[in-house]
């Protein structure tokens, strides 16, 4: 009764992991060409790096994942813990910033 | 709850008040799922606070992490991305073709996967050979002689990396399992969920890649 119905609400074909499989993959290629290309500092390199793997990322979860053709309390559980870990990593980043300077929340 | 066997029969009710008989309290298809996603959001705290750590410490130490990221093999490392990747690509399909009413070919796609994750781990172990033999692991002498951010660098990199390396070498296990319960027919194109749930883990460990392959190996 159960996986019957399931499959008809979300039917996958093997075309949309194979357009996906492309698209990661010129992302792969554009991940590891970016140095031997431009020469960044380290701040450029690591948002050019993290934009590409948040990318990667999303593709991964929306259809690897089938995220973006499940029931709407997997989107839900999906978007409160994206929304979840920005807040914790936001916490983070200001503690690291912070960290061993007179502005030190731990000091 | 009683150990005897209830003959009365359990009665839910959908919202417009008609009962239905509940007949089984397995196989259920969401539940499944829903308690695997659970389960992978632990996984990703696991990661997840690995990766805070490791950005705490860059900032800390940005000229030894850059000049330790320099010294990493980029070749093995980009060639294992494109190996998850691919391997990523087979258990989807995989899952694919079990829908489709075509276990054999799901079978092979589920043995590609598992050579693929084989390959990556040999290239692992070449890699870490490599960087033991110049006298890089955690604890070893040289590596104490030199700068803290150095060994918290390497540190990083053969915790993550070795946390990672154990979670393919589950999965491969977990995909010899599955071979085994497709052949006995416990999964089959109507009852998926593990097959789906196995699948749902490879694409965790490919993505916990997808992050720690620039942070480790293209910061330099």
């Amino acid at each position: 009764m159960n996986t019957n119905s399931n499959q008809e609400l979300h039917p996958v074909k093997s075309s949309v992991y194979i357009n996906v499989f492309y698209l990661l993959i010129g992302l792969t290629i554009l991940t590891l060409a970016q140095p031997m290309v431009i020469d960044l500092d380290l701040g450029s390199t690591l948002i050019v790096q993290l934009g590409i793997a948040f990318t990667k990322a999303i593709l991964i979860v929306a259809y690897y994942m089938h995220i973006k053709s499940s029931s709407s309390l997997f989107k839900k559980l999906i978007y409160t813990t994206v929304v979840l870990w920005i807040v914790l990593y936001t916490l983070m980043a200001i503690d690291t910033y912070y960290r061993y300077t007179p502005n030190d929340l731990f000091r | 709850m009683s150990n005897t066997v209830s003959t009365e029969p359990e009665i839910i009710y959908d919202k417009q008040g008609n009962p239905h008989e509940v007949v089984d309290f397995n196989n259920d298809y969401e539940g499944a799922k829903l308690g695997f996603w659970l389960f992978l959001f632990t996984e990703i705290m696991i990661f997840g606070a690995m990766f805070l750590v490791f950005g705490f410490y860059l900032f800390q130490n940005t000229p030894e992490f850059m000049q330790s990221s320099g010294e990493l093999n980029r070749v093995l490392g980009g060639t294992n991305t494109f190996i998850l990747l691919l391997s990523a690509l087979c258990m989807g399909l995989s899952l694919v073709k079990l829908r489709n009413g075509q276990p054999n070919t799901s079978k092979k796609f589920i043995w590609a996967t598992i050579v693929l994750a084989t390959i990556f781990l040999v290239i692992k172990y070449i890699e870490w050979s490599h960087e033991i033999h110049l006298g890089i692991y955690p604890g070893s002498p040289t590596l104490n002689e030199m700068e803290n951010g150095t060994k918290l660098f390497f540190g990083l990199y053969f915790t993550m990396t070795g946390l990672h390396g154990l979670h393919i070498i589950i999965g491969i296990g977990v995909m010899f399992w599955v071979l085994a319960l497709i052949n006995s027919g416990k999964i089959t194109s109507t009852d998926f969920v593990v097959l789906e749930n196995t699948a749902l883990y490879w694409d965790l460990v490919h993505l916990v890649w997808v992050f720690v392959f620039p942070i480790f190996y293209l910061i330099y």
